[in-house]
């Protein structure tokens, strides 16, 4: 069963629901959600990740529904997730820290040291393994973030806006992730720079406003650009296609 | 060590390891060198309590110390990184160390009673001790609770100064009883023929079991009013259980000891608890001794001597501990045969007024009975009670006839035992 949301509403403000009787059904493998700041990107994904819960609807996968106390902590469990803002926790090195993420998902103390290091390895920061949390660049502790979210083998991996602050480099390292954990697992990555569609990924969704522009196979979003259009520009045409200049 | 680091490694941040050893320092000088109001009765059950005597700076230092810890994870931003783990589950292994700190505080507390028993036949009441264990979890985890849903800047002085008052302050204030909720005044128990009171483990132990449950309310992933509302209410709700079941209590909360003394049959007869039955070979011919020669003057003791706090006209109340010597267990037991302390100096918490002046009668009279018990003018203890005036004031009393000298006695162990009474020490009138 893919990861749901049904009916979701959900608004910061009482009177503004971003999402609105809002549903999508992420389907398996690599899908990349599109859309400039304030469509609901990272909503989406919070909903999913279950930090906010929706003031109506489900968010569901495999029969667990966020909004079942009972089912929490298994969702949890079988979801990794990549908030956008990654803190240290002071006093941490960094394979501890990415250790203690892994014992938050509910791992064992010792299962969580030894997939700390597989999950570091991906990211390629084991050569940082023992340095202070306080101590990482932005984009470092990005890679952290996202070996928090590796480290303990989750079904679905939400990944918000993972590419933030990561050199060219980084982001091909992140995309050969992205490719090599969808062998397992599905990963729905939120990203606003349209540079991010490859055809490392299966599926686009575009969002605008709260509501979904497109959803489909890459080929079929870039199929949306002008003719004229070639290259990574094509991507950035097909999205000025469903989106306008809302950025 | 690297095993120890990836297992322990969120504690390595904490304070509280750090803190042991401040915190033993502090214990041992609170309990060896500031605390002489504690009882020193070589009785299991008074060394037990001593385990709570020290809550006053367990408890903040563990609630401060578990607020700060949780702080640390709210900083982090740790909700955000959706835990499948309970705030609960967190906070209890973050906070571990800090309630290890406080339980290393008791039980250095306890430690130090350990020769105050030595030798005296018994066993730990465990009951004060569990008591102690459950107000440190429940600080503990009311402090983490401050630390995850406020800001650091709040909720640590907030975990140390709440922790503080709610033990001291209660002392200061009346009904005397309230002083009970706290789960710190075992201190106050237990002299050699009491214990404690058992609605005080009751009462302490639902206390403490609701402050924890009000704490598990808060730790939340998502706090909620009705989760505000119902840590509150169970808390209030342990708090008014404990108040039924200690508002018929003074400020002591003891009841009269259970179980059989040991006598030996004489004039008087002698009965001391099981754990000082070794004193009696030394106690019941000296208790003889005094009371044959008191009889020769005039003076009659009570046909029983028993370890009890007070006596009455059938009981002579005698202080014995092991370490005691013949002259200091001569002292302690002639001391007995004075009358009980008047309301006016009561520390049971009467608002009896009056003025006490027996205070200069006491010298006079302990070293009359000390002389006419067969002790030496020169054998007389010193300490404040007695001056070298006092025995020749008595060695005076005694020269004089027997009915003068229980005139004399009569009438300067009235102005002892009462207030408003002023002694006269002239020998005759």
């Amino acid at each position: 069963m893919p990861l749901r949301l049904v009916d979701c509403t959900f608004g910061y403000l009482a009177r503004r629901p971003v999402l609105q009787d809002f549903s999508l059904s992420f389907p398996p493998g690599r899908t990349v959600l599109l859309g400039p700041n304030g469509a609901g990107k990272s909503t989406i994904l919070s909903l999913c990740a279950s930090i906010l819960r929706p003031t109506a609807g489900r968010v569901t996968f495999d029969e667990l529904d966020t909004t079942r106390r009972r089912d929490l902590r298994t969702y949890r469990r079988r979801v990794g997730w990549l908030p956008q803002s990654i803190r240290p926790i002071s006093g941490l090195r960094v394979r501890e820290q990415v250790a203690y993420a892994g014992w938050l998902k509910g791992m064992s103390r010792a299962q969580a040291w030894e997939a700390s290091a597989d999950a570091l390895a991906k990211v390629g920061l084991t050569h940082l393994a023992t340095r202070p949390t306080r101590a990482l660049s932005g984009g470092q502790m990005r890679r952290m973030g996202i070996a928090q979210a590796l480290v303990h083998d989750a079904d679905v991996l939400l990944l918000d806006e993972p590419a933030a602050g990561l050199d060219p480099q980084q982001r091909r390292r992140l995309r050969e992730v992205v490719n090599d954990v969808s062998a397992t697992s599905s990963v729905i990555v939120s990203t606003h720079h349209t540079d991010d569609i490859t055809d490392a990924y299966d599926c686009v969704v575009v969002l605008s406003e709260g509501e979904v522009r497109f959803i489909g196979s890459v080929q079929d979003f870039l199929a949306l650009a002008p003719e004229a259009s070639n290259g990574t520009e094509r991507a950035a045409a097909a999205y000025q296609t469903l989106v306008g200049d809302e950025d | 060590m690297a095993r120890l680091r990836r297992l322990f490694a969120l504690w390595v941040g904490s304070p509280a390891p750090y803190l042991v050893p401040v915190a033993v320092l502090l214990t041992l000088y609170h309990q060896l060198s500031a605390s002489p109001w504690l009882t020193n009765q070589p009785t299991w059950a008074g060394a037990s309590a001593r385990s709570t005597t020290i809550l006053f700076l367990a408890g903040p230092l563990a609630a401060g110390c578990a607020a700060w810890e949780m702080s640390r994870l709210r900083r982090a931003q740790i909700a955000a990184l959706a835990p499948a783990r309970s705030v609960a589950v967190i906070a209890a292994w973050s906070a571990l160390p800090s309630f290890a700190l406080g339980v290393v505080c008791v039980l250095t507390a306890l430690l130090t009673a350990v020769p105050m028993v030595s030798g005296v036949p018994g066993s730990l009441d465990p009951r004060p001790v569990v008591i102690a264990v459950l107000v440190v979890a429940a600080h503990t985890l009311l402090g983490a609770a401050a630390g995850w849903l406020l800001s650091p800047y709040l909720s640590i002085p907030l975990a140390l100064v709440a922790s503080y008052v709610w033990h001291v302050y209660p002392r200061a204030i009346e009904p005397l009883w309230i002083r009970h909720l706290t789960g710190s005044t075992w201190t106050d128990c237990c002299e050699v023929d009491e214990m404690a009171d058992p609605r005080l483990f009751v009462a302490t132990a639902v206390v403490g079991v609701s402050a924890v449950a009000s704490a598990l309310f808060l730790l939340t992933h998502r706090i909620s009013w009705w989760r505000g509302i119902a840590a509150g209410l169970a808390l209030a709700a342990g708090i008014a259980f404990a108040s039924t079941q200690l508002n018929a209590m003074t400020s002591r909360p003891v009841v009269a000891r259970e179980g059989q003394m040991v006598c030996r049959e004489g004039a008087p007869t002698v009965c001391v608890w099981p754990e000082s039955e070794q004193l009696l070979p030394v106690a019941f011919p000296l208790l003889q001794n005094i009371a044959t020669q008191l009889a020769d003057h005039g003076w009659s003791t009570p046909p029983r001597a028993a370890q009890t706090l007070t006596g009455d006209s059938v009981t002579w109340p005698i202080y014995l501990v092991p370490q005691m010597t013949e002259p200091m267990m001569r002292w302690s037991v002639l001391t007995g045969l004075l009358p009980p302390p008047p309301e006016c100096i009561s520390l049971s918490g009467s608002a009896a007024g009056g003025v006490y002046y027996g205070y200069d009668a006491i010298g006079p009279v302990v070293a009359w009975l000390w002389l006419a018990s067969g002790g030496s003018a020169d054998s007389v203890p010193g300490n404040s009670l007695i001056s070298s005036g006092d025995v020749t004031l008595a060695e005076q009393v005694l020269s004089l006839p027997q009915d003068v000298q229980r005139d004399w006695l009569d009438r300067n162990l009235a102005a002892i035992g009462a207030c408003d009474v002023r002694p006269d020490l002239r020998p005759a009138p």
